[in-house]
């Protein structure tokens, strides 16, 4: 037998002896997390087809209005081919290539890689935008429906379950490592009957990473079968990557409870302090980062933002109320005679001036909100939690980066509806039915882990770096160890 | 009597003695003034930005609307005021949902707007738990404050042995709880009381009017719950075998009542009952406009309606313009389709708050947050009466402008203008809150929820402590 094979022995003799010591709590924290895992997965699948079936119906809503006007140009061509007539230009204001370019098309954006896991902060966001010929800034996103009370409690999800609930359970069976047996005497009992203490310590950690492997395995089969009931894809990348971060997490939390317990504490003061611990990781530095930034770098009111937009629309309307009477302006659809593309261009070019009156406006708020969230990006490193928190939201597609992404590629389909456009209205051409069928659509490219690799690399070794030192530091502390001292602080 | 006094006032004066001389005290005393700092800062902040930007926008669409020079009346419902929503003062305190609702709805003619401008549509990554703020430092760390501080009082006493000691020399068992429960009120009011003494000086300094009517009830009600965390933390340290099994229980009572309650109750609530889609809600919408009768059917229909009512044969002799009052007919069955639809979605959002709230029955922490909200003016209740409050004025200045078209007989209706004279009469949207009564009377039961909770807790410590174990 070698040396290694001799010194492993003994190690894995007293996590098997530890595990069977822990069977009766493991029982009930496994029972614990598979409810809130069954709970949070259920809120997960909810929350997923509340979002599909709004995607679902926006879809079918613009397929509905393509067929109907599809129909309706159809209609006109026939009646204008009997007659003989020129099928384009033609007066009749739905046949108006602006007029299908002003009611757009919905650019959506689908549920992310692992949205069955992750919450996010998806019920915030836009999960909708109507692309049309007016400036992206004026373009209306639309939110699905959510309560805001539960936009207040937040969800109850599984990656809650992994960033809030799963420390909480690791310190439950690693607050007294050695504690309590150093306090009964037990330890000094054990340490005689043979063995060093570095392997009972490493026996005793070794048999905690087997209970978070063990946890983890079973949340990865819950997801997988929840995904498979929900009928979404699995990425298994993604879950193989969130798996490395929940262990890298939960091995932190063990280097914490290690490093308390070879600091010689009671037993009650090592919980009341990871408990504290994982209430400031949690809470007190994110929440209080997150007040301190927002007043730091504030954004300028929302309600200034609405005033600015409306003095805005106000000035472009009197100068443009030469142009057209009002009663086509608000009722161009009553307008049978006349509305060409005299109107459409006008109403482009009113549109283009409000989005210039007010792009310092805009541009103001968004470099408030990108300074924020820079200095964010870095502040998240004041607590592990955040960065894990953050890593998971990004993995799942449920953060602000992907959001940020939509953005951008709604920007590009923007200009691509545009170009696509603007030479038919230009040449005031008219609509044949089959156009309705050949306008760009959006397809949401999903952001590619390469892409999310400069935040996630980081991230990832951050976890691990702290994790290694807090167990090796406690391995160390572990080495100078004295079993019979004074009594512990 | 005296000398039972006596005893648990010495009781108490040792205890704080120890306290005061406890690392622990001293670092969570640091800690929490750290906090209850930043959240009164940012709090104050806050309110005075908002405060400054809504009087300021609230001037300059007045201005804006009173001179939009000659414009056809049902044009200028079209463009269409905002109704902003009024700071609380004491939603500085406790912002409860306004991160999560509107800040402003568009009122405009034929149809009523979702609220919109959420705060929470900024809201960064760093934080998913609930943002630090007077309220959520009284509501998660006072709790927890206490938990720290109390669950080794009795308990520790009983594992070193002094609380046999204590009995023998002649103290109660409910003096020695008493003394030890005063210590934990005293050791609170110093954290607390300078808190509360800063934030109203703040408030005052803001400028606005101090809400003594809700904010009496809304300390009133925190002194109940942390009475009951107070209670319940010695409660447990009495009865728990030792120090570290109290520490457990009470770490678990505060996270099921502070995490999880919160986010499984609400979400369960939303599973068995899902909110319509945003795409189904107007959907349904569409559906019942499409169903209305068409301009000319409509015109048809008011105009026998008006030969009918002013007994004349032909239009021409009508003393009203026809489309106007065509257009006000419309108007009111917009408003009525969206009003029957919105009143389903808020009543819903309502009646699921007040489920919630009465979860409040068995967790403290939910009664307390309900109460809280109510009190502080941000819960969706407030929200609801603020909507309607706004849509009411929708209906009335659309209705204003259009019935100014229908008395300009003879003119037609989309090329006639109006000046300044009349947007002057439109009168401005005032906002005013709920009483501080209506607030009362509709919150009592969660109020109601904090005061058995501490009555059964207080009632339950003789039964309690008759059984306490008195030697580890």
């Amino acid at each position: 037998m070698s040396r290694s094979d001799s010194s492993l022995l003994p190690i894995l003799g007293v996590a098997r002896f530890e595990l069977r010591r822990l069977r009766s709590a493991l029982i009930w924290l496994t029972g614990l997390l598979l409810i809130f895992s069954a709970l949070a997965l259920y809120s997960g699948a909810i929350q997923l087809r509340h979002q599909s079936n709004n995607a679902h119906l926006i879809q079918v809503q613009e397929q509905e209005y393509r067929a109907k006007q599809s129909k309706r140009v159809a209609k006109r061509v026939k009646e204008l081919k009997a007659k003989g007539k020129a099928l384009s230009p033609d007066s009749k204001t739905y046949r108006n290539p602006a007029n299908l370019a002003q009611h757009g098309t919905p650019a959506i954006l689908p549920n992310g890689p692992l949205a069955v896991v992750s919450i996010g902060l998806s019920p915030l966001q836009a999960q909708s935008t109507q692309i049309t010929l007016a400036d992206p800034a004026l373009l209306e996103s639309q939110e699905n429906l959510q309560h805001p009370l539960q936009l207040w409690t937040g969800h109850f999800d599984l990656v809650f379950v992994l960033v809030y609930l799963l420390p909480l359970l690791l310190i439950a069976i690693s607050f007294d490592l050695t504690a309590g047996e150093q306090a009964s005497g037990n330890l000094k009992m054990l340490l005689v009957q043979g063995g060093g203490l570095q392997e009972l310590i490493l026996g005793k950690l070794t048999a905690r990473v087997a209970v978070l492997l063990g946890m983890l395995s079973l949340l990865s089969a819950m997801a997988w079968g929840a995904s498979l009931v929900v009928n979404q894809p699995f990425i298994w990348v993604r879950w193989g990557l969130l798996l490395l971060l929940s262990c890298c997490y939960g091995a932190f939390w063990l280097g914490l409870a290690s490093l308390l317990n070879a600091l010689r504490w009671r037993a009650a003061n090592i919980a009341a302090s990871l408990a504290a611990i994982w209430l400031l990781g949690v809470w007190v530095i994110p929440g209080s980062s997150q007040q301190a930034l927002q007043s730091l770098v504030p954004v300028p009111s929302r309600i200034s933002f609405v005033q600015s937009y409306r003095e805005a629309t106000e000035k472009v309307r009197q100068e443009s109320s030469q142009l057209l009477g009002k009663y086509m302006e608000d009722h161009p659809d009553l307008a049978a005679a006349g509305a060409d593309n005299e109107y459409a261009l006008l109403q482009l070019s009113k549109e283009q001036a409000i989005a210039e009156a007010i792009r310092p406006v805009v541009d103001t708020y968004q470099s408030q909100l990108d300074q924020q969230q820079r200095v964010a990006r870095w502040l998240q490193y004041l607590s592990p939690v955040t960065v894990f928190e953050s890593a998971l939201m990004q993995l799942a597609g449920s953060g602000p980066e992907r959001q940020q992404d939509y953005k951008i590629q709604v920007q590009s389909s923007h200009d691509q509806w545009q170009q696509y456009f603007m030479p038919a209205i230009k040449q005031n051409q008219s609509l044949m039915p089959e156009d309705f069928t050949h306008t760009p659509t959006f397809d949401y490219q999903e952001l590619r882990l390469r892409n999310l690799s400069s935040v996630l690399v980081p991230e990832t070794l951050f976890l691990a770096l702290l994790a290694a030192i807090l167990l090796g530091y406690s391995l160390k502390l572990y080495h100078r160890y004295q079993v019979i001292e004074s009594e512990p602080a | 009597m005296a000398q039972t006094e006596a005893i648990w006032r010495i009781v108490a004066g040792q205890e704080l003695k120890m306290l005061w001389r406890s690392r622990r005290f001293k670092l969570l005393m640091l800690l929490s003034t750290l906090l209850f700092s930043l959240a009164m800062l940012t709090g104050w902040q806050h309110a005075r930005d908002y405060r400054e930007a809504y009087n300021s926008v609230m001037g300059r669409q007045n201005e804006m609307f009173e001179r939009q020079g000659e414009l056809n009346p049902h044009s200028a419902t079209h463009h269409g005021v905002y109704a902003f929503k009024p700071w609380s003062p004491l939603s500085s305190w406790d912002p409860g949902l306004l991160p999560y609702l509107g800040s402003a709805v568009m009122l405009e003619s034929h149809k009523q707007n979702f609220d919109r401008y959420r705060a929470a549509q900024d809201q960064l990554s760093l934080s998913r738990f609930s943002p630090v703020t007077l309220a959520t430092l009284f509501q998660y760390l006072v709790p927890l404050f206490v938990i720290l501080l109390a669950y080794s009082m009795i308990a520790e006493e009983r594992e070193n042995g002094t609380l046999k000691l204590l009995l023998v020399q002649g103290s109660s068992p409910l003096q020695l709880f008493y003394g030890k429960a005063a210590a934990l009120a005293i050791a609170l009011a110093i954290l607390v009381l300078p808190v509360l003494g800063l934030s109203l000086g703040l408030m005052a300094i803001g400028g606005g009017a101090i809400p003594w009517l809700r904010l009496v009830p809304f300390i009133g009600a925190y002194a109940l719950y942390w009475g009951i965390f107070i209670w319940l933390a010695l409660l447990v340290s009495a009865r728990s075998g030792s120090s570290r099994s109290a520490l457990l229980i009470l770490l678990g009572v505060w996270f099921i009542n502070a995490l999880i309650v919160p986010r499984v109750g609400l979400g369960w609530m939303q599973a068995q009952h899902p909110l319509p889609t945003a795409g189904e809600f107007q959907r349904e919408i569409a559906k019942e406009q499409d169903a209305l009768p068409d301009w000319d059917a409509r015109t048809e229909k008011v105009k026998a309606a008006l030969l009918k009512q002013y007994g004349v044969k032909d239009i021409k002799a009508l003393p009203v313009n026809l489309e106007g009052a065509v257009l006000q007919d419309n108007e009111a069955d917009d408003t009525r389709i969206y009003a029957e639809h919105f009143a389903r979605l808020y009543s819903r959002y309502r009646r699921d708050e007040e489920l919630y709230s009465q979860l409040g029955w068995l967790f403290p922490t939910v009664a307390i947050q309900s109460f809280s909200q109510a009190l502080a003016g941000s819960d969706y209740q407030h929200h609801a009466h603020f909507l309607s409050a706004a849509e009411q004025y929708r209906f009335d200045y659309v209705s204003f402008l259009n019935n100014s078209i229908t008395k300009a007989q003879g003119q037609d209706a989309f090329k006639y203008t109006a000046g300044n004279e009349l947007w002057k009469q439109v009168p401005d949207f005032h906002y005013n809150e709920p009483s501080a009564a209506d607030v009362l009377s509709r919150s009592a039961p969660s109020l109601a929820a904090l005061g058995l909770w501490l009555l059964l807790l207080v009632g339950a410590t003789p039964f309690v402590l008759k059984r306490m174990q008195v030697v580890s």
